[in-house]
């Protein structure tokens, strides 16, 4: 390393001294120059005042390569960002922004090997007070860091090792049938907590780390270790020193000399804990499944009038199981802007809140519906970290005590029907994410149940409506499928005009059973006619035939073709008319026999009288007086006739000439 | 009693000659009339006590022309003569204020007996 001239070293100096105003700067330079600490005075400019040969040994660079920090900063920091944020702190402490003592560094040397520096820097004082001078000391500490790094790499490396460590062994040693020492190795800590120096000061430990309900089962497998009898692996807990329970699987290998006696045993202790945890988990999901499966069932064939107590089983068993506190349904009404709490669960002791969620409108909740009404699950593990934007929800949460919450959509078809929710009141309740999408399942189970059950119970309104009616009608309906002429169905009015039960009709052929028409003569099917209001005759259980007047609609039912003929009986209709004929025939008769009989008693009553007047004004000799008599007779023949005239008061006939004629004999009351 | 007045009344003329013929013939004095209100009319002048009606009359029927009677005189004899018989007409004529009644052709004899009977009824009255 070339040192400074002379005159170059001089004009320094007097200029330093000039500024400085008698520092001795040769004298503290003597000091630095010599120093196998590489060490650099920088003004505040940033130009290197001087730069020792430790220094240049240390970066690579003379002070002719790099005379001040503008050419120094991009050789021993080549990456910019880097450079920066040093150049950044290297100014700052130059004009005493910042008090920088002592930082780390990585340069890059001039071969381009990386070191770290540790740079400390002073202060040039005068009379107490700094000069526009800094010392910038260097120690390379690369070998120490080197050091550093891999202290450090080791412990990781173990401390991976140790957890990865999933068993221990120890081993106890046995005299005269008693264990004398037990030695453990030193894995134990990865697993107990405890290191063998822990196991060896505390002879209980072992035993005491195990929770109390487990020490008989420990206990119970050294002893078949004792009595020689095959051991078996054991599954228990242990509390580890940090306090968490783990679970152990613990094998005994016991060790017999040439005598066949016990001389020791090793136990080999791995931590299942995380195997247990799955097998819960796991057994938690196959019973949480299992109970999706008998809800599942349960609504496959459920009748109508079931359903609700199906729902509230529903809930109660994942309730119970899933122990939380409360579990309900809430439907949205067919418009979506009211839902109610139609099915609730409640663990004992919780209040229900059921009534006090009746009608409550959809749009006082919006963040809540809208995530239903994207179909996406509501999971709110801690009611209290609810967003502002959820702030209603929050309170009304809230006011319900609910410290933890799922609700999942109920939806069928492609729209909300309402959603299933599952509070936790006491304590807050973490839900996996695979047992909500159970309860969502079991949420579609009964959205398809309630909407089938209101199907049903549509349709079934509908039946009873159709069925009170046709069995109101006074009209006989018996509906036959058109194809088979088979009777279908028939009300009562029906049943009672054929004469039998209903059960005796239903399936039979309507063709001479009901109607009198042969078999390939269905006046309707068959030979086309149309029916209406037709005057038709049907034959009755007797085999008798009664009048009725039928009408006959051809309809589809559930997809048959059918006839659907409704009659009534016109029996009393037509006797009645037969009746009101006979009436007014009688009234003709009898208009006719009245006026006959009055107009013929007029001239009779001259005839007979003048008879009369002639048979008393002559003598009985008179050979007229028999003509006369005769006369006499006739009219008093007439005179009965028109007295049976008079009297008619039934409509009687008899054949006269090819036609019918009134018997006056059999229809006068007087004959 | 030195006259015997019968009223006969008839639509029919030739039975109302043939009834006063009759009566004539047996020694009555006969008033005739064709219709109720002409019957009236005589009433009003003569004293008649015995009658014989045909029930069918234009106009005033003969079972009205009877109620008609009765109002003034209660104690005539007044009989129906009808073509047109039937046990309503019976009662009705009974009803009416008739005493009796007979159904066209009625014998002549009948009809004379009738006659008697009502003078002779009519004298036992008086002469209570």
């Amino acid at each position: 390393m070339k040192k400074p001239g002379y005159n170059e070293l001089e004009n320094r100096i007097k200029h330093l001294e000039e500024k400085l105003k008698g520092i001795e700067l040769q004298r503290l330079w003597n000091v630095y120059a010599q120093n196998p600490i590489p060490t650099l005075i920088v003004s505040k400019e940033g130009n290197f005042v001087e730069y020792n040969d430790a220094m240049a040994e240390l970066t690579g660079y003379t002070q002719e390569e790099v005379p001040d920090i503008n050419a120094w900063m991009p050789k021993i920091y080549p990456d910019e960002e880097y450079r920066n944020k040093v150049m950044e702190i290297s100014r700052k402490s130059r004009h005493r922004e910042i008090k920088v003592k002592r930082d780390e560094f990585i340069i890059t040397r001039k071969d381009g090997k990386k070191r770290y520096v540790e740079f400390s820097v002073f202060d040039i004082m005068h009379e107490g007070k700094p000069v526009d001078l800094q010392v910038v000391q260097a120690i390379d500490i690369t070998e120490r860091k080197k050091a550093e790094e891999e202290l450090r790499e080791s412990e990781e490396r173990y401390k991976i090792i140790l957890d990865a460590i999933t068993s221990y062994v120890y081993s106890v040693s046995i005299e005269n049938g008693k264990p004398v020492e037990t030695i453990h190795d030193i894995r134990c800590i990865a697993i107990t907590g405890y290191s063998p120096d822990d196991y060896y000061n505390d002879p209980n430990l072992w035993i005491n780390i195990v929770p109390e309900e487990d020490r008989d089962l420990v206990k119970k497998q050294i002893d078949q270790v004792f009595s020689q009898k095959e051991t078996t692996a054991i599954e228990h807990r242990i509390i580890r020193k940090d306090g968490e329970v783990c679970w152990v699987c613990s094998t005994l290998v016991p060790f017999f000399n040439n005598e066949g006696k016990l001389i020791s045993y090793d136990g080999i202790i791995e931590d299942i804990t995380e195997r247990k945890k799955a097998e819960d988990s796991l057994k938690y999901r196959v019973i949480l499944e299992n109970i999706v499966n008998s809800i599942s069932t349960k609504f496959i064939n459920i009748k109508s009038h079931d359903v609700d107590s199906g729902i509230d089983y529903s809930l109660q068993k994942i309730g119970e199981f899933a122990g939380i506190d409360r579990s309900y349904v809430f439907l949205l009404s067919e418009d979506e802007t009211t839902m109610d709490n139609t099915h609730e669960w409640c663990a004992e002791g919780i209040e229900p809140q059921i009534s006090k969620l009746q009608g409550i409108p959809t749009d006082i909740m919006p963040w809540w519906m809208e995530r239903l009404n994207r179909f996406e699950n509501i999971i709110i593990p801690r009611v209290a970290d609810l967003p502002h934007e959820a702030s209603v929800e929050k309170e009304s949460l809230q006011a319900q005590d609910i410290k933890s919450l799922v609700a999942v959509p109920m939806t069928y078809g492609n729209s909300l029907v309402g959603f299933l929710g599952f509070d936790s009141v006491r304590e807050e309740k973490t839900w996996k994410k695979e047992d909500i999408e159970i309860l969502r399942t079991v949420g579609n189970i009964l959205a398809n149940t309630l909407e089938r059950k209101k199907a049903e119970e549509a349709l079934r309104e509908s039946e009873e409506r159709l069925s009170t009616i046709l069995n109101c009608l006074h009209a006989g309906i018996v509906i036959i499928d058109a194809e088979k002429h088979e009777i279908i169905d028939a009300n009562p009015i029906a049943v009672k005009m054929i004469g039998t039960r209903k059960k005796d009709i239903v399936g039979k052929i309507c063709h001479k059973f009901i109607c009198p028409a042969e078999i390939g003569k269905c006046p309707i099917t068959d030979l086309g006619q149309s029916m209406d209001n037709s005057e038709r005759e049907l034959i009755n259980s007797k085999g008798e035939i009664v009048s009725i007047l039928k009408t006959v609609t051809s309809v589809m039912i559930n997809g048959r073709h059918c006839l659907v003929n409704s009659f009534i009986d016109i029996t009393e209709r037509k006797k009645a008319e037969e009746e009101r004929l006979q009436r007014e025939k009688l009234r003709g008769v009898l208009e006719m026999a009245g006026a006959a009989s009055h107009e013929l008693t007029q001239p009779m009553q001259a005839i007979s009288g003048y008879s009369e007047l002639l048979l008393m004004n002559m003598p009985e000799d008179n050979p007229l007086c028999e003509e006369l008599t005769i006369i006499k007779k006739q009219i008093e023949r007439m005179a009965k006739i028109t007295t049976k005239l008079q009297n008619i008061t039934k409509y009687e006939t008899k054949d006269y000439l090819k036609r019918k004629i009134i018997d006056i004999d059999k229809a006068s009351s007087k004959s | 009693m030195s006259e015997k007045k019968i009223l006969v009344v008839d639509d029919e003329k030739q039975n109302l000659m043939l009834f006063r013929d009759l009566f004539s013939n047996g020694g009555y004095t006969v008033w005739s009339a064709e219709s109720g209100e002409e019957a009236i009319e005589i009433l009003k002048k003569e004293n008649i006590q015995v009658m014989f009606l045909d029930l069918n009359l234009p106009g005033m029927s003969g079972a009205e022309l009877c109620r008609q009677i009765r109002q003034d005189n209660p104690i005539a004899c007044i009989h129906a003569v009808t073509g047109y018989a039937s046990d309503y007409e019976l009662v009705n004529c009974r009803r009416a204020g008739f005493d009796d009644y007979f159904i066209k052709p009625v014998g002549l004899k009948l009809l004379l007996n009738a006659a008697r009977d009502s003078f002779e009824k009519l004298e036992r009255w008086k002469s209570n």
